[in-house]
């Protein structure tokens, strides 16, 4: 018996290395002729999955690629994407190609893990020009947008209905609304009983800020990374904050003891909320919702809002890089791109593809899609997580008022320096 | 088989006491090697980055000598996270352990009806995933939730109290959620032991007309001090290395104001942050090992038993 399974081990290394080389001659002969037969090479990547239409339209990609190039698939499934693909790239074992959030992309770059892309061979200028523009840097291009979101200011059509407030009385500037809050509140609380609807959810997250800070030269990190909150510009625009909270008919979603807008919004507890296209299937689906979405309120003028988008990155060190680019390429390309914007309801970054699968005969979805003519790409150096954090962390307190805005700014300033500084 | 052939010679090979040893360490072997790659290895490779600047992703060390455990100790946001840690632990520990006690010393009590369900219900807290308890507790206590709209029908303030994003507030909140959710498994280890406690202690005592307070306390507590070093022990550990439930709850930032920061969360941060600070983070783990050890012999030391031995 012993002497039986010694000889499967040993047929099984003969066949595995007779594999190995078919393999290396294969991948020669493509390499060579740039073609797009890739037959018996694997390539990894690594994604996250945000909702089980995701992993359909990422099986459909995956099912064309296998069968335009011959080549196999291999997902590496991430759950908490930004602990464990640092523990990957420091254990050299990072997939060929892999999601990354355009806030997160200066840090790869900077990390040197990302390989530069052919622009001509990733089709670059058909994208929407603000979202391509995130992955490039020094006119290289080093990721390309899979998809691309929105804000927009979500309406609860029944709670409007019950107090009796029309949609389109809905004031469209910050200032309008801070004006008029107060008394739609007056009217959800006759409505409904005190305290047990909200007007309006609002977002400390900078994610969410930043475009407001950001207005009028404001410039919350400065060039070389630095937090800069408490600088005069940046605490202006804060005001705008400071005087939505002052109207009393605003909470964030946590005040109202839910994860996230989309949430609270679903659940009744807020009549309007500034949420993403993400949360539309939800909305509709899970919650049932009766909706609107509005463009985002401008601010000073202008409409402002933010844009978070995903790219695909390929890894330095890969060891199929042809193969790796040529999955890129094909899960961007117009059909790619259609298969998945078509099974997740995301909206795609390449303005052929919106054409194509008529996004904009929706009217809500048409409001996300034009916001990205408006908004700003989070993005803003290798030290925006990092300055993030303590924001969240200082900004609660001066709007509470408990602390002026420039003291809690100052803090978080402090804080956040302090740990880049421990970076050099 | 072999066991049975009793040789009159002395035993060689993989019996005899000699070989009982050797057998013993073969089947402690695994555990060993096991320990020595996912502990051992990582607590000194732990150590060694401590002392050195690092970037894992290109895995370049740089040696900075002491400078990461000086910063520890000049860095006001460690020293916060550290009193929030201790005052945390000093506040749940004792708490933890007396309501543990006596929940479990008024289950034991004979003549109680349904002790099984009370048990029961009591346990289930420990069952919950701490991740979704947090978000439980948050629904409790957001400004429109059940807590708010009981105390103010009960006519105690008239504007609800926002006791998740206020500093004074947040911190107190995982206390009361942390206790809640760890009595129960200490309540189980101290009914275990009073399951043991000979009923003739209580009746002597009856006899001498000692009251309840007195029976527990001349009797059942210091029966229970070798029970009561384990909880205490456990608990200082797990309070100090308290990080999901500040996690979810301030979204990673320790926020509001730092109030929720830990060290385990500051470690983290450091660590897992878009920063090449694993070094620091490193130092961190440290100086809270040595922290938690010493805490943990001198609560030993004064609660006054002789330990786990």
């Amino acid at each position: 018996m012993k002497k039986w399974i010694k000889g499967l081990g040993v047929t099984s290394v003969l066949a595995l290395s007779v594999g190995l080389l078919a393999a290396c001659g294969s991948s020669k002969s493509s390499s060579s002729t740039k073609t797009t037969n890739f037959k018996g090479q694997t390539v990894k990547v690594g994604i996250w999955y945000g909702s089980d239409q995701e992993r359909e339209g990422i099986n459909k990609i995956i099912k064309g690629f296998e069968k335009k190039t011959g080549a196999k698939v291999q997902t590496k499934v991430y759950t908490n994407f930004n602990t464990q693909i640092q523990a990957d790239l420091s254990g050299h074992t990072a997939p060929d190609v892999f999601y990354m959030d355009s806030s997160m992309y200066p840090w790869f770059k900077k990390q040197g893990v990302l390989a530069k892309l052919d622009k001509k061979q990733m089709q670059s200028s058909k994208f929407y020009p603000n979202l391509i523009k995130a992955f490039e840097t020094k006119g290289g291009l080093y990721g390309v947008p899979k998809d691309n979101s929105t804000l927009g200011l979500l309406v609860n059509k029944k709670i409007m209905k019950k107090t009796g407030v029309k949609v389109s009385s809905i004031p469209q500037s910050y200032n309008g609304l801070i004006k008029w809050l107060p008394g739609f509140q007056a009217k959800l609380d006759k409505a409904y009983g005190k305290n047990k609807v909200k007007a309006m959810t609002y977002d400390q997250d900078m994610a969410r800020n930043y475009t407001i800070m950001a207005t009028n030269g404001g410039q919350p990190l400065t060039n070389d990374g630095k937090a800069n909150l408490a600088s005069s510009k940046v605490l202006d625009n804060m005001k705008l904050y400071q005087n939505l909270v002052k109207t009393g008919a605003v909470a964030t979603a946590k005040e109202l003891g839910s994860g996230d807008n989309g949430t609270a919004f679903g659940t009744g507890k807020v009549a309007l909320t500034e949420e993403g296209n993400w949360t539309y299937n939800v909305q509709k689906k899970q919650y049932k919702t009766d909706f609107e979405v509005l463009p985002m309120p401008s601010y000073e003028g202008k409409r402002r809002g933010m844009i978070f988008t995903v790219g695909w990155g390929e890894y330095a060190a890969s060891k199929v890089k042809p193969l790796a680019s040529a999955w890129i390429a094909y899960a961007t390309s117009k059909e790619g791109m259609s298969k998945w914007v078509k099974s997740t309801g995301t909206m795609p970054s390449r303005s052929d593809v919106a054409k194509d699968v008529n996004l904009t005969k929706d009217s809500n979805m048409k409001t996300w899609l034009n916001a990205t003519n408006y908004s700003t790409v989070w993005q803003d150096g290798t030290t925006l997580t990092t300055v993030n954090t303590s924001y969240q962390n200082f900004v609660a307190k001066a709007l509470e008022g408990k602390e002026s805005m420039k003291a809690a700014m100052t803090s978080a300033d402090k804080q956040a320096n302090a740990a880049i500084e421990k970076a050099h | 088989m072999e066991m049975q052939k009793k040789s009159p010679k002395p035993a060689r090979g993989l019996n005899g006491k000699h070989g009982q040893i050797w057998q013993a360490y073969i089947f402690l072997a695994p555990a060993f090697v096991i320990a020595a790659v996912f502990f051992i290895a990582a607590i000194v490779f732990a150590l060694f980055m401590s002392f050195n600047h690092v970037n894992m992703i290109s895995q370049q060390f740089e040696f900075s000598g002491l400078k990461n455990y000086i910063d520890v100790f000049q860095d006001d946001v460690a020293m916060t996270a550290l009193k929030n840690t201790a005052i945390f632990s000093a506040i749940v520990v004792p708490m933890q352990t007396i309501i543990a006690l006596l929940i479990a010393y008024a289950l034991s009590t004979r003549g109680i009806k349904g002790k099984k369900l009370f048990r029961l219900v009591y346990f289930l807290p420990t069952l919950t995933s701490s991740a979704a308890l947090t978000l439980i507790f948050m629904f409790i206590f957001n400004v429109t939730g059940p807590l708010n709209n009981f105390l103010i029908s009960m006519g105690l303030y008239q504007h609800p109290v926002n006791f998740l994003q206020n500093p004074a507030y947040s911190l107190k909140v995982i206390m009361v959620m942390n206790i809640w959710s760890t009595v129960p498994n200490y309540m189980t280890v101290y009914l275990a032991s009073l399951v043991d406690l000979p009923e003739s202690f209580y009746e002597a005592a009856e006899i001498d007309g000692a009251s309840a307070w007195q029976k527990l306390r001349y009797i059942t507590i210091p029966y229970l001090r070798p029970i009561t070093t384990y909880v205490l022990l456990t608990g200082i550990i797990g309070t100090f290395q308290m990080f999901d439930q500040a996690y979810i709850f301030s979204n990673g930032s320790g926020g509001p104001d730092n109030s929720t920061l830990t060290i385990a969360l500051m470690v983290y941060q450091y660590a897992f942050g878009s920063m090449n600070t694993m070094g620091y983070a490193c130092a961190l783990a440290v100086v809270l090992t040595i922290i938690i050890f010493v805490v943990s012999r001198l609560t030993e030391r004064l609660n006054g038993s002789e330990g786990l031995r």
